[in-house]
């Protein structure tokens, strides 16, 4: 005999629950028919609801996308805020706004993200699936590099590269403030074709599977020999950090599902989408190729502009700024707006005049499409807004505050905290912790994780992958952070990172060498981005660097070293079990051929 | 008993609920507290209905939709519906639908061990 406890509530509860029983008949709508005895056909009502029906059945609805986003803010504004209070023994000033701010993230990119699913997703199933049946493929990859550039606007991390440029001195960095301001939009648009251009080659590399190695190296090289000029040239110097951040920026929630979905679906369509490698590739040619265009354009400026130019230029603007009133759209709650809505409609139209001219399609649910684009836009804006109050100032702050534990910072009478040594460490480790911590709550990096367990049957477990991801992007930001405060030339870091990852590359399989150099691109989200750039410019800005750029970069080469080199560790350990079983086997000349085969 | 013989249960129940997706975890758990045994098959799929009926608040309630199916004896069948309806909070708007059906008969393989238990007399555990 077993005995069984139950609650008494729930015995109680069923003896007093009321249960009534109503007939479906009740319901049953009255059926007419026409005078030939036909059945019109039964009209669909509305079901009303009052509030609190309405309340009962949108809560469950917003409160799991707004938990979702809380996840993602909460911890890592709680980190930069503690951490002050902690160690640098300094609240955070003007902590209301800057929590309406991160509030004001939260709600926007809740929005945004589901407006995104609604609104924007469907036209890439739809296109992705139907365009390159339908089309020849010349206009199929005409569309792709444009649409790379549509989502590239889209980007909500591309909002804080705009909003950095107003940190930048003219004087001390003259290419760099023309390229963040009178130049924003161009540097937008080389960014978003090379996006575009990545995207095409990478479908190409679907089409005709390509090895993913020739493409990088192809992409490297000139990437490291247009740094190196660069790096000569005293005023372009200051520029290379933008040119490698700009990588790290593109790679977001709405450029990587929706050009993957148009290139898997080329790929599926030429029925060569199986292969466990499709859908690799085009992000981490979309972190490389902005590079080199940015760097390609800042060639361009500085061979039209001289400094001096820019800087008279500048200073006439700023006096002329000083002397009008700025219209609504260009000072705070209206300039945000007018981004958000620049940043989405363009892709939006895009879209549909794909659809309507080329396709000729039609796309169900459009009530549907309408509010989840409306949803985008409003989350945009106020995305827009929480980027200024919220993310761009908590890590300004946090990065003009961290040099007090070691150095002496004007204004903070206290500093240097610490002794040198102890300051510089607290420093590092707090920049080390940060990308670590980011990069393992991140979503994408989860879904990444399990693909490359099913690749290499699970050889590379989804937990070794994370923490070589997070390992690498933290010591990456360990590094970029030591950069800003050493004030190291940053192509002096680029160079060897990724000589040594093209070395690692080499050495590598294939599916590693994927999963690696795509690890990069998934790391920098719309939260961590923000975040990392205003820290690192505050940072600057603190220790008297000259730009505060290259944090980024740094922690996009890191995890493509860890990985690489964990993978190769992976495999060296796995042929050295199969050599020690091998071993105890008399190996016949037979077995010997199969092997090396 | 030889391999040829069938056992038929009998006094059995299929309850079946279409919710939203996400929720079957919660009803299964549910169930099994309350002595779902069987265990449960679960499957995706698309449903319309309250979506396009609610207008403007249809996009609270998605297409995609979770079915399971549970199946119970007699004298659970009442106590794991109510159950299931709570903890899946049926009573809200969008949320799905649960009902029953009688089993004519229902088989499976019935472990060595219970069936001899069965026939000694005592009461399975």
């Amino acid at each position: 005999m077993s005995h069984k406890t139950r609650r008494f509530g729930d015995y109680q509860r069923l003896l007093t629950a009321v249960s009534n029983e109503i007939s479906l008949n009740v319901f049953k709508p009255k059926i007419e028919r026409d005078t030939e005895g036909r059945i019109i056909p039964v009209p669909e009502t509305r079901i009303k609801l009052n509030t609190v029906e309405t309340v009962k059945l949108l809560q469950p609805y917003v409160s799991v996308r707004f938990m979702e986003q809380v996840k993602a803010v909460v911890p890592l504004a709680l980190y930069l805020a503690l951490f002050q209070i902690l160690f640098l023994q300094h609240v955070v000033e003007d902590s209301w706004v800057i929590t309406g701010g991160l509030f004001a993230v939260i709600v926007g990119l809740m929005f945004f993200m589901e407006g995104l699913a609604l609104g924007l997703m469907p036209f890439g199933t739809v296109i992705g699936s139907q365009l390159p049946r339908k089309s020849p493929l010349p206009l199929v990859l005409l569309i792709t590099l444009l649409l790379g550039i549509g989502v590239t606007f889209a980007e909500p991390a591309i909002g804080a590269l705009k909003a950095a440029g107003g940190n930048v001195v003219v004087e001390r960095a003259p290419y760099l403030y023309v390229m963040l301001n009178d130049w924003s939009d161009v540097l937008v648009l080389v960014v978003g074709a090379s996006v575009g251009l990545a995207a095409v080659v990478g479908t190409l590399r679907f089409l005709y599977g390509w090895s993913l190695k020739p493409l990088i190296y192809a992409s490297i090289l000139p990437l490291l020999a247009l740094t190196v000029v660069a790096a000569f040239d005293p005023e372009l110097q200051k520029i290379i950090g933008l040119a490698w951040d700009c990588g790290a920026v593109t790679t977001g929630p709405v450029t990587v599902p929706l050009v993957l979905s148009l290139g898997i679906g080329i790929a599926a369509a030429a029925g060569k989408g199986d292969s466990g490698l499709s859908g690799f590739g085009i992000v981490t040619l979309a972190s490389l190729f902005p590079i080199i265009g940015v760097l390609l354009l800042s060639l361009y400026v500085s061979y039209t502009l001289t400094p001096e130019e820019i800087i008279t230029a500048a200073k006439q603007t700023a006096a002329a700024a000083r002397l009008t009133q700025p219209a609504w759209y260009e000072s705070s709650p209206g300039q945000e707006i007018v981004l958000g809505v620049r940043a989405i409609l363009p892709l939006v139209l895009f879209l549909f005049v794909v659809l309507k001219l080329v396709l000729k399609e039609k796309l169900e649910r459009q009530g549907d499409i309408f509010y989840g684009i409306t949803l985008a836009i409003i989350g945009m804006c106020i995305f827009n807004l929480g980027l200024t109050y919220g993310l761009s100032k908590l890590g300004a702050s946090a990065g003009g505050l961290v040099p007090t534990a070691f150095m002496e910072v004007a204004g903070y009478e206290a500093s240097p905290l610490y002794i040198y040594a102890v300051g510089l460490a607290l420093a590092l480790a707090f920049a080390w912790f940060l990308g670590f911590g980011a990069t393992l709550a991140e979503p994408a990096l989860n879904a990444l994780g399990i693909t490359t367990e099913k690749l290499t049957n699970g050889v590379f477990k989804k937990k070794t992958l994370i923490n070589a991801v997070s390992i690498g992007v933290a010591f990456g930001i360990a590094i970029g952070v030591a950069k800003l405060i050493f004030d190291l030339p940053l192509a002096w870091l680029i160079l060897p990172g990724y000589l040594l990852a093209m070395l690692l590359t080499f050495f590598s399989s294939e599916e590693f060498v994927n999963v690696a150099w795509d690890s990069a691109g998934v790391t920098t989200g719309p939260i961590t981005v923000p975040l990392v750039l205003a820290m690192g410019l505050g940072l600057g800005d603190a220790t008297h660097a000259v730009e505060g750029f290259g944090i980024l970069c740094m922690a996009s080469i890191g995890p493509i070293i860890t990985v690489m080199i964990t993978g190769l560790w992976a495999r060296y350990k796995v042929k050295t079990q199969t050599r020690a079983v091998t071993r105890i086997v008399p190996v016949t000349p037979e077995q010997e051929a199969e092997a090396i085969l | 008993m030889s391999d040829h013989d069938i056992t038929y249960l009998t006094d059995v129940f299929l309850l079946t609920c279409v919710v939203q997706s996400g929720l079957s975890e919660v009803i299964l758990r549910a169930a099994r507290d309350v002595g779902a045994r069987t265990g449960a098959t679960s499957h995706l799929a698309r449903g319309t209905g309250a979506r396009e009926r609610l207008g403007v608040l249809g996009i609270a309630v998605e297409t995609e939709k979770e079915v399971i199916s549970i199946i119970v004896s007699s004298e659970q069948r009442d106590l794991v519906y109510d159950t299931i309806y709570r903890a899946a909070e049926l009573n809200v708007p969008g949320r799905g639908f649960i009902y029953c059906m009688a089993l004519e008969k229902f088989s499976t393989y019935i472990p060595q061990s219970i069936m001899k238990g069965l026939d000694k007399g005592d009461e399975p555990v």
